[in-house]
C-alpha cells in the first residue's frame, strides 16, 4: 500500500520532470526552502483557469511568497490523452498564464494518488521538515468564504513559524483525470 | 430596474378564468378582448437562491447543454396564498449538473429570481440528486432534467393583471469534461382575484408530482418511519432496519464533509455510520438527505442533528 500524505505527518517524496526535462524532487525542493507549495493542475479546468486566466490568484501569491523561501511546483496527473495533459498543452499553458514556476507531469497518476489529490485545483503546503502542513483549496468558496485564502493564510503562518490554524479545507474544482 | 408604474385597466368583468399556457420561455393567455394587459415589471425582490454563483467565465459550449425554463404549479397565483415555481433544467444526455452538495468535484447551479413586488421568494427545495462515482471520487449529480421548487409567497395586496418572472441561472455542466454555461428564463402568468379558488397547472403536475416525490421528508417522519438516528459529535449512525439499502447524501456543513463518503454513505444492511473530522467540531447542523430503499421504492428523509459548535 502506497504512503499516503496526512497533516502533521511526513509528506511523501517524489521526483517528477516538469515540461521542459528538468527532474523536480521534494526533498531536494526542501533543503532549499522554507515551504513548498504542490498545486494540482490542468490548464483546460473551468476553476484552474479561473485562477489562472480570469483571476490571477495563483500568480499574485506567487509573486509575494516565491521570495520569501517559498518553492511552488504545479503537478499535472491527468494521463495521456486526458483533458489538459502532454508536455505541449502545459508548455502553451504556462506561456498563456504566465507561470512562472514549474509544471512537473505525473502521466501515471503515482504521486497523485500518494496525495489523494481529487480536483483541481487542490493545494498542499510542506514544511522544510518535511511535514505536510495543509491539504485543501485555495480558498473557502464551497465553505461560504470565498474571500479567504487559506494558502496564504497558511503561508504567511508557516514562514512566521507560527502554527498553520486552518490545516484542511474542502478542495474543489475539476476531478483530477487519472489514468483508469 | 425602474418600476413600470401603468395601471392595469379590466374593462369587462366578463373575463373567465386567465389561464396560462405554458411554453419555454413564453406564454400567451386567452385574453378577455377588454383586459388591458401590464407587465408590472417592477425590480422587485432579487433572490440569489444557491449558495455558489461561478467564478468562470461563461463558455457557448457549456451553455448549450443546458436548457432552462419556469413553470408554475398553479394556474395562476392567488394573493394571499404560496404558489410554486418550478424552474427546470433540461440536460444534454450524457451530461450531469449538481445538487446543492456537489460532492467531491464540480459545483452547484445557481439561481437569481427577479420577481416583482408583491411576490417572495422562499428557499429552494432540491429533490434527492442521484451518486456519480468516478475513480475514488463521488458527486451529487442530476441527469436528463431536474425541477428546482421554489415557494413564492404571494401578497394579498397583489392586484390581479399579469405579471412576468425572470430568472438569471449558472452552472457547471460536465461529462469527462466540464463547461460553465449561464442561461436566463421567464414566465408570465396571472395574478387571480383574491379569493379565487386556486387551482392546479395541468401541464406541470406530472413534473411537480414527480420531484415532490425525491424531495425529502421531514426528520419526524423520518423516526414515525423507523428510522434511529444518533450522532455522538464525530459520527452519525442511521439505521433504517431490515431495508435493501440506505444511502446518505451529506448537504452541509460545506466545511466538513464526511471523511470516507464512498465508504460510510450506501450500505445494503440498513445501517450506516458515517464519520465526521475534527472540522465537524465548527458545525452548529449536521444535514443530509437520508434515501431508504425497499421493495424496489425510495423514501427520502431530511435529517438534521445539532453539532458541537455555536
Amino acid at each position: 500500500m502506497m504512503k499516503k500524505a496526512k497533516i502533521g505527518e511526513k509528506a511523501p517524496n517524489f521526483t517528477l520532470t516538469d515540461t521542459e526535462g528538468i527532474s523536480h524532487t521534494l526533498a531536494e525542493a526542501l533543503e532549499t526552502s522554507e515551504v513548498v507549495v504542490l498545486e494540482w493542475f490542468n490548464p483546460d479546468c473551468p476553476f484552474v483557469k479561473s485562477h489562472h486566466k480570469t483571476g490571477s490568484t495563483m500568480r499574485d501569491l506567487y509573486a509575494d511568497f516565491g521570495e520569501r523561501g517559498v518553492t511552488w511546483l504545479a503537478i499535472n496527473s491527468g494521463a495521456p490523452g486526458e483533458q489538459g495533459a502532454g508536455v505541449e498543452r502545459n508548455r502553451k499553458a504556462i506561456k498563456d498564464y504566465h507561470i512562472a514556476y514549474p509544471v512537473l507531469l505525473d502521466e501515471t497518476g503515482e504521486v497523485g494518488h500518494m496525495y489523494r489529490a481529487k480536483t483541481t485545483p487542490h493545494m498542499f503546503i510542506i514544511a522544510k521538515d518535511g511535514t505536510l502542513l495543509y491539504d485543501g483549496a485555495i480558498d473557502g468558496r464551497m465553505e461560504d468564504k470565498v474571500d479567504t485564502n487559506y494558502v496564504r493564510v497558511a503561508l504567511e503562518q508557516a514562514l512566521s513559524g507560527e502554527t498553520v490554524t486552518t490545516t484542511k479545507s474542502r478542495p474543489y474544482g475539476c476531478s483530477v483525470k487519472y489514468a483508469d | 430596474m425602474e418600476p413600470d408604474r401603468r395601471s392595469i385597466g379590466i374593462q369587462s368583468s366578463r373575463c373567465g378564468e386567465i389561464v396560462p399556457r405554458l411554453e419555454n420561455h413564453s406564454m400567451s393567455f386567452p385574453f378577455c378582448k377588454n383586459i388591458v394587459k401590464t407587465a408590472l415589471l417592477a425590480a422587485g425582490a432579487s433572490v440569489a437562491a444557491a449558495a455558489h454563483a461561478g467564478p468562470f467565465e461563461t463558455e457557448e459550449e457549456g451553455s448549450a447543454l443546458v436548457q432552462p425554463r419556469l413553470i408554475l404549479e398553479e394556474s395562476a397565483l392567488t394573493p394571499g396564498t404560496t404558489a410554486h415555481l418550478g424552474v427546470v433544467f433540461r440536460i444534454e444526455p450524457g451530461w450531469h449538473i449538481y445538487w446543492r452538495n456537489s460532492g467531491d468535484t464540480g459545483l452547484p447551479p445557481s439561481v437569481k429570481l427577479s420577481l416583482p413586488a408583491g411576490l417572495t421568494a422562499g428557499p429552494i427545495q432540491w429533490p434527492t440528486p442521484e451518486r456519480y462515482v468516478h475513480s475514488d471520487l463521488l458527486d451529487y449529480v442530476y441527469r436528463d432534467e431536474v425541477m428546482l421548487i421554489v415557494p413564492v409567497e404571494v401578497s394579498s395586496e397583489l392586484r390581479p393583471g399579469a405579471v412576468t418572472i425572470e430568472a438569471s441561472l449558472d452552472w457547471l455542466v460536465c461529462e469527462e469534461v466540464c463547461l460553465p454555461g449561464d442561461g436566463r428564463a421567464s414566465l408570465e402568468v396571472g395574478v387571480a382575484p383574491a379569493g379565487q379558488r386556486v387551482t392546479k397547472n395541468p401541464q406541470s403536475a406530472a413534473l411537480f408530482a414527480a420531484t415532490r416525490q425525491r424531495l425529502p421528508r421531514s426528520m419526524d417522519e423520518a423516526k414515525r418511519d423507523g428510522v434511529t438516528v444518533w450522532w455522538d459529535g464525530l459520527s452519525l449512525e442511521l439505521r433504517a432496519g431490515a431495508v435493501e439499502e440506505v444511502v446518505f447524501y451529506p448537504a452541509g456543513p460545506h466545511r466538513a464533509p464526511p471523511v470516507e463518503p464512498l465508504r460510510d454513505t450506501q450500505a445494503a444492511d440498513g445501517a450506516l455510520h458515517i464519520e465526521y473530522d475534527e472540522r465537524i467540531t465548527h458545525a452548529q447542523l449536521v444535514t443530509g438527505v437520508l434515501e431508504v430503499k425497499n421493495d424496489g421504492k425510495s423514501r427520502y428523509y431530511w435529517i438534521e442533528v445539532k453539532g458541537p459548535g455555536d
